[in-house]
């Protein structure tokens, strides 16, 4: 809990007064504080509840730096709980800091988020870390997870970029200039096999054209088939 | 969970009906051994007297947002009257914040109940509201109060959930039926 210095009261104020885009108000103040999370990045020695603290910290520096009265003061907690926001500023908006992003944790991470759209009005997402495959998964979160699915008022996702970004293996959701390139040696061993093949291959085509009509349409939807599960199989990889 | 189990230095949401929330909250505050505080409540001539008849023995200290029509001049033996500007959310906090402080000209209340609530959600955000309840909170438990924060059942259950956090109950009450005192879970962490 963070509840430092207090300042000077001012009972003065009114409920129109605190509405003044100076006190920010829910969206105002979810704004700040997605604005600076997106400059911060926590010492990359620290994990877990060190860049909670480190989170919690910031904000309430950032946030509380122009605050006058008590009543004006953003209270900036970090909770405990696994059903629990790791930051809350005002009790209704919640940081949530997350470690990079796979594949294979994007369900938990999903409900993760979807047990804190049950509890908060508003929610930002930090990434912490940024691993070189996590891409994908990240796009994919980020993608399904909106203020409606979640049942919020705004979500946001800020934090570390994603070490591939801008590189044209990262540049869209189905990198094809990077599979070209990795699959480029295999090509290779291939195409020499085929030409190597390639009599065999003739001499094939020529035994399959001499087949009768029907034997004919048999081996092309088998080929068509095959290359359908093929493609299927790369569809569901991707 | 029993009446006498809120402990001193313990708040709490109380949610349900009008009346229930009423009798809930004038049978805690009459257990005050200092003073007891009652924020905002909708008839302070009717919360005088019902103090009275359960027994309520410390000075009781009302915080009335306007001066009821036919309301008498004068306050009743034992009851002190602060007018505050309801409509104005910092007045109402540091009005209930004077009751609670210990370098105050008396002692600080032991027993305070915000009655007024709902009404206040109804002119300020969620945010503000969260940050009187943290705010009054704190001082209670530096008291060794109990603190009681009324709140209308028609409320969204997640506004209610949101309000918990700094509180350490959540009591249910409905109609014939015995509170429902729940501990909250969430706490912050201090570290």
């Amino acid at each position: 809990m963070t509840d430092r210095g207090e300042g000077e009261e001012d009972p003065g104020s009114t409920f129109d007064d605190m509405a003044d885009p100076t006190d920010g108000g829910p969206e105002s103040t979810f704004h700040d504080i997605t604005e600076l999370l997106d400059g911060w990045s926590p010492d990359p020695e620290d994990r877990g509840i060190e860049v909670s603290r480190g989170v919690r910290d910031m904000l309430d520096d950032g946030l509380n730096a122009g605050a006058t009265s008590r009543w004006d003061r953003d209270i900036v907690e970090r909770r405990r709980g696994a059903l629990a926001a790791d930051v809350t500023v005002n009790g209704e908006i919640a940081v949530a800091i997350l470690g990079s992003a796979r594949i294979a944790a994007v369900s938990s991470i999903r409900s993760r988020l979807s047990l804190l759209g049950d509890r908060y009005n508003y929610l930002v997402v930090y990434w912490r870390d940024a691993a070189e495959d996590d891409g994908d998964a990240r796009r994919l979160i980020e993608r399904r997870t909106t203020a409606r699915s979640l049942g919020v008022e705004a979500v946001s996702f800020v934090g570390a970029a994603e070490p591939a970004a801008g590189t044209p293996a990262a540049a869209g959701p189905f990198p094809l200039v990077g599979v070209v390139s990795r699959a480029a040696p295999v090509g290779l061993v291939l195409g020499v096999t085929v030409f190597v093949s390639t009599t065999g291959a003739v001499r094939g085509i020529d035994a399959i054209g001499r087949f009768p009509p029907l034997a004919r349409a048999f081996v092309l939807a088998s080929g068509l088939l095959f290359l359908f599960v093929l493609g299927l199989a790369a569809f569901l990889v991707r | 969970m029993q009446l006498e189990e809120l402990e001193a230095g313990s708040t709490a949401l109380v949610v349900g009906p009008r009346r229930e929330r009423r009798s809930f909250c004038l049978r805690h505050l009459a257990t005050a051994g200092r003073t007891a505080v009652a924020v905002l409540p909708s008839d302070p001539a009717g919360t005088v007297g019902e103090y009275s008849r359960l027994g309520g023995k410390a000075p009781l200290t009302l915080l009335q947002g306007e001066e009821p029509a036919g309301e008498p001049a004068e306050e009743p033996p034992g009851v002190h009257v602060v007018d505050v500007t309801a409509d104005s959310l910092p007045a109402v906090g540091e009005a209930t914040l004077g009751t609670l402080e210990a370098d105050g000209p008396g002692d600080p209340a032991d027993r305070l109940w915000l009655a007024g609530l709902s009404e206040l959600l109804e002119r300020a955000s969620v945010q503000q509201v969260y940050r009187l309840l943290y705010i009054l909170s704190k001082h209670v438990r530096e008291v060794d109060g109990v603190g009681l924060y009324a709140l209308d059942g028609s409320v969204e259950p997640k506004t209610a959930r949101i309000l918990c956090q700094p509180l350490d109950y959540e009591v249910t009450l409905a109609p014939e039926s015995a509170p429902e005192i729940r501990t909250l879970a969430g706490l912050p962490d201090d570290g």
